[in-house]
C-alpha cells in the first residue's frame, strides 16, 4: 500500500481538484483507493456526495479501531472509497495533544488499511500541524500543488526548511505547478526558475482552467463530465508521473 | 421495478448478457467446503457460501491447481482439490441488469442486480451493498420483500441458485468400503458384500481413467482392485481356490497393467509441486520433463483406456459380479463362521508376521530384512481395511493411520528409488539435443532433493513403528479385534 499526500500550507491551490482527480484515475487503473478528507472545509467529500459527517468523536481517529471501518463511505465509482471531513476535525490538534502515543496510534488506523487498499490519499488542510507531521512521516510521496508565484514558492521553501531541520527520515516532496496562466509573463518566468533549481519539480502543470471549476456543480472528478479535456488530460499526466514514482503497477 | 422506483431513484447503469461455467470436481470437493467456482465471462469466482464472500481471479482455462497463476487462489485449490481436476458441471447464458439507487445528492447509496437465467427459468435479485451504507442496504431489502411478497423466502446468492438450479445429486463419494457388516454375519456373505462395495468402487472409476480426467479415477481404481486381490490371496480359506483361481490371475493382470502409469503419475504429481519453486533454467527444464511426462502419461492413458473396453476385461467384471452374487457354491467350511471371528484370525496372523519381522529387521536394519518388513506392514495394512466395514471403532481407523504412516517411511526408500530410476530412463529418452541442458540441471536437483528423502525415511521409520506398535498392543485395540 502506498501514501500520498496532497499538502501544501498555503489555500486554494487546487490541493482537493488535485485529490479528486487522482483518486478517480487511480481507481480507473484497477488500484484500490481510499481518498482521506482531512480538510475541515470538507471539498473533497463534496465532491464524491458525500455527507461531511463522521461516526464517533474526533478523538476516536486515535483511539478506536473501528474507526476506519465505520467511517468508510463508498463512492459512486468502482475501486474508489472516501472517509469523509468533519468540522470537528478543527480541533485534531488538541485530541492529538492529549492522546498519549499519538503518532503510533495513528501509524495503527493506517496499517489497518493494508489488507485492503492499494493506495491512500491524504488531503490535508491548509497550513502546518501536528496530524500534518504524522501525515508527512508515514507518506511514501508528497505532492505539492504550486500556484506559479513568489508567494507559494516562499510557502514550499519554508515547508523544505522545515522538513530538512525537524525530520530524521527521508522526505520525499514533489512540486508541480497548478493554476497555470501560460500568457502571464510572470508564471513563465517563475516556472522556469523553479524547475531549473528542484529537480523533483514535476514536468505535468494543471492549467488554469474553467472545466476545474465545474467540478463544484457536476460534484464529479473532471474525467466524468469533461473526458479528455485539457484540464483532464494535465490530470492524467500528472497521474501517469505519480504512478512512475510510486512504483508502477507493482505496488 | 416501477413500485421500487416510486420509493427511490433507480438508474440503469448497465444491462450485459453473461456467460456462465459451474465448476467442481468429481467428489464435489469444493461443494463440501462450502464453495462454488464460477466462471463470469472471462473471469473466474471463488465464492464461499457461508462466509459470503467472493476471491475473483483471471486464467486461461484450467483443469488443476497448479494451471492457476494467481497464487493464493492456487494454494486454497492445492489444499482442497489435491490431484483432482475440475469439471464443468453446466454452461448457460443470463441477462443481467444493474441498477444504480441514489440518494437526494445523487450519491449512490446502493446499487440492484437483476439476474435472468432463461435456462433454469430464475430471476435473482441481489442488492450490492456499498461501503458505509449498511442501514440503507437493509431498509431496501425489506421494502423489496414487501412489494414482492417474498417475506418466506430465505435469501440466497446468485452462485447458489445457479448451483442448485442444476439439480445435481450430490452425494459423497469415497474409495472407502463405507458399508456396515455385523460380527456376527457369516464370513463368505459379508466378505461378497465388502467385495461387492469394491466392484462398485471399480467401476464408478472406470468412466474418470478413460476419460483421463485425473489421476485419482486410476489411484481409486487399483486401491479397489488391490483390496479384492488381498480377499482373493490372503483369506485363503474362505474361498475354494480352483473356484477364485481365474479371478486371482486375471485381475492381477489388471493391476501389471496399471503399474508403470501409477508410477507416471506419482511422479508427476511429486514433480508438478515444484513447478512454482523453481525458477530461471530449473523451470525450464522441468517444464521439459513435465511436457514428456504428459506425453508418456497421456500414450499410457490411452493404452489403458482401450483395454478397460475390451470385451476381457468387460467379460471378467461380469463374471466376478456373478460370483459375488452367488458364492455359496464355492464356499469352504471356514466361510460359514461368523466374520468377526475370521477377521479375527486374519488380523491377528498378520500382526504376528509383523512382529516377528521387525524383531529381525531392526538386528542390523538390513535392507533385505526391512524389504521384508515393508511387505508384512502391507499385507497387514491390507487386511485391516479390508475388515474395516465390521470395525468402526476409532481406535481401529487410528491403527491404520499409524500403519498407512509406518508404512510409507518404509516404501518411501523404494518409492524415491523408482523416481530416481525413471529420472535417468527420462534423461536417457530426452537425450541431449540442442537448448535442453536445463534438463540435465534441473535432473541433478531433483536426484539431489529424493535423496533427501531416502534419508528422511530412515530416520522416521522408529517413530512411526513406535506409534503403530503402542496402538495396536493397546487393550482397547486387542478388544476391539478380540486378539
Amino acid at each position: 500500500m502506498k501514501v500520498l499526500a496532497i499538502n501544501s500550507l498555503k489555500g486554494g491551490v487546487g490541493k482537493t481538484a488535485t485529490a479528486v482527480n487522482i483518486a478517480f484515475l487511480a481507481s480507473c487503473d484497477n488500484y484500490r483507493v481510499l481518498l482521506w478528507d482531512f480538510d475541515v472545509q470538507s471539498s473533497a467529500s463534496f465532491y464524491f456526495r458525500v455527507e461531511n459527517k463522521i461516526k464517533g468523536k474526533t478523538e476516536d481517529i486515535l483511539k478506536e479501531k473501528s474507526f476506519i471501518k465505520n467511517n468508510i463511505k463508498g463512492s459512486n465509482y468502482k475501486n474508489l472509497d472516501i472517509i469523509p471531513s468533519d468540522f470537528s476535525l478543527k480541533d485534531i490538534d488538541i485530541v492529538i495533544n492529549d492522546t498519549k502515543k499519538a503518532k503510533k496510534k495513528f501509524v495503527n488506523r493506517l496499517d489497518e488499511l493494508e489488507e485492503d487498499y492499494d493506495i491512500v490519499i491524504f488531503d490535508c488542510p491548509p497550513g502546518f500541524n501536528q496530524l500534518l507531521e504524522y501525515i508527512i512521516n508515514i507518506s511514501h510521496l508528497i505532492l505539492f500543488p504550486l500556484i506559479p508565484t513568489t508567494l507559494s514558492v516562499r510557502a514550499y521553501d519554508l515547508l523544505v526548511e522545515h522538513i530538512k531541520n525537524n525530520f530524521k527520515k527521508n522526505v520525499f516532496i514533489c512540486p508541480f505547478f497548478t493554476m497555470v496562466d501560460r500568457r502571464k509573463k510572470m508564471h513563465k518566468n517563475t516556472m522556469d526558475e523553479f524547475s531549473k533549481n528542484n529537480k523533483y519539480c514535476l514536468k505535468t502543470t494543471i492549467p488554469y482552467s474553467s472545466t476545474i471549476e465545474l467540478m463544484g456543480e457536476y460534484r464529479a472528478p473532471v474525467a466524468i463530465f469533461a473526458k479528455h479535456s485539457k484540464a483532464d488530460n494535465s490530470y492524467r499526466d500528472l497521474w501517469g508521473e505519480i504512478k512512475e514514482l510510486l512504483g508502477g503497477f507493482n505496488f | 421495478m416501477s413500485s421500487l422506483n416510486n420509493l427511490y431513484t433507480l438508474e440503469l447503469e448497465n444491462k450485459n448478457e453473461n456467460s456462465y461455467e459451474i465448476f467442481d470436481t468429481f467428489e464435489y470437493s469444493l461443494y463440501f467446503k462450502n464453495i462454488i467456482l464460477y466462471k463470469k465471462n472471462e473471469e473466474y469466482i471463488l465464492f464461499y457460501t457461508k462466509k459470503n464472500n467472493t476471491i475473483t481471479f483471471a486464467n486461461t482455462p484450467f483443469k488443476f491447481w497448479w494451471d492457476v497463476d494467481d497464487a493464493e487462489v492456487r494454494g486454497i485449490l492445492k489444499d482442497i482439490l489435491g490431484p483432482r481436476a475440475l469439471i464443468s458441471l453446466k454452461k448457460f447464458k443470463g441477462i443481467e441488469e444493474i441498477y444504480n439507487i441514489y440518494d437526494a445528492n445523487k450519491k449512490i447509496f446502493s446499487k440492484l442486480s437483476i439476474y435472468e437465467i432463461s435456462d433454469f427459468n430464475i430471476q435473482v435479485l441481489y442488492v450490492h451493498r456499498i461501503k458505509g451504507y449498511k442501514k440503507e442496504t437493509k431498509e431496501i431489502n425489506k421494502k423489496l420483500k414487501e412489494i414482492l411478497n417474498l417475506d418466506n423466502i430465505k435469501a440466497r446468492n446468485l452462485p447458489e441458485h445457479l448451483f442448485s438450479a442444476l439439480n445435481l445429486k450430490i452425494t459423497r463419494y469415497s474409495n472407502k468400503i463405507d458399508i456396515q457388516v455385523e460380527r456376527d454375519e457369516k464370513a463368505y456373505l459379508a466378505i461378497s458384500k465388502i467385495l461387492k462395495k469394491l466392484l462398485s468402487i471399480i467401476r464408478i472409476n472406470l468412466f474418470g481413467i478413460s476419460n483421463q480426467i485425473d489421476s485419482e479415477f486410476l489411484h481409486d481404481f487399483r486401491v479397489s482392485l488391490r483390496r479384492t486381490r488381498t480377499a482373493l490371496n490372503q483369506l485363503k480359506e474362505i474361498f475354494k481356490d480352483e473356484e477364485i483361481a481365474i479371478f486371482k490371475d486375471e485381475f492381477a493382470g489388471v493391476m501389471k497393467k496399471t503399474n508403470y502409469l501409477r508410477d507416471l503419475d506419482v511422479q508427476f504429481l511429486t514433480l508438478i509441486e515444484l513447478k512454482y519453486e523453481l525458477s530461471g533454467d530449473l523451470n525450464d527444464g522441468l517444464t521439459l520433463i513435465l511436457d514428456y511426462l504428459g506425453s508418456k502419461i497421456n500414450k499410457e492413458y490411452n493404452k489403458l483406456g482401450r483395454f478397460l473396453q475390451t470385451k476381457k476385461f468387460n467379460t471378467l467384471l461380469e463374471k466376478w459380479s456373478k460370483f459375488l452374487d452367488d458364492p455359496s457354491g464355492s464356499v469352504q467350511e471356514y466361510g460359514y463362521k461368523p466374520i468377526g471371528e475370521i477377521a479375527s484370525f486374519y488380523i491377528s496372523k498378520a500382526l504376528k508376521k509383523v512382529d516377528r519381522r521387525y524383531r529381525i529387521a531392526v538386528i542390523d536394519f538390513n535392507p533385505v530384512n526391512m524389504h521384508k518388513l515393508r511387505i508384512a506392514c502391507k499385507k497387514l495394512r491390507y487386511v485391516l481395511e479390508f475388515f474395516n466395514p465390521i470395525y468402526r471403532e476409532d481406535i481401529y481407523s487410528d491403527a491404520i493411520s499409524a500403519l498407512k504412516k509406518l508404512q510409507d517411511s518404509l516404501g518411501l526408500y523404494q518409492d524415491v528409488q523408482v523416481q530416481s530410476n525413471m529420472i535417468y530412463e527420462i534423461l536417457k529418452d530426452l537425450g541431449q539435443p540442442e537448448g535442453k541442458s536445463s534438463v540435465y540441471l534441473v535432473a541433478g536437483y531433483i536426484i539431489r532433493l529424493l535423496d533427501e528423502k531416502k534419508k528422511e525415511s530412515s530416520t522416521n521409520f522408529l517413530d512411526h513403528y513406535d506409534n503403530f506398535y503402542t496402538l495396536i498392543d493397546s487393550k482397547k485395540f486387542k478388544k476391539v479385534i478380540n486378539y
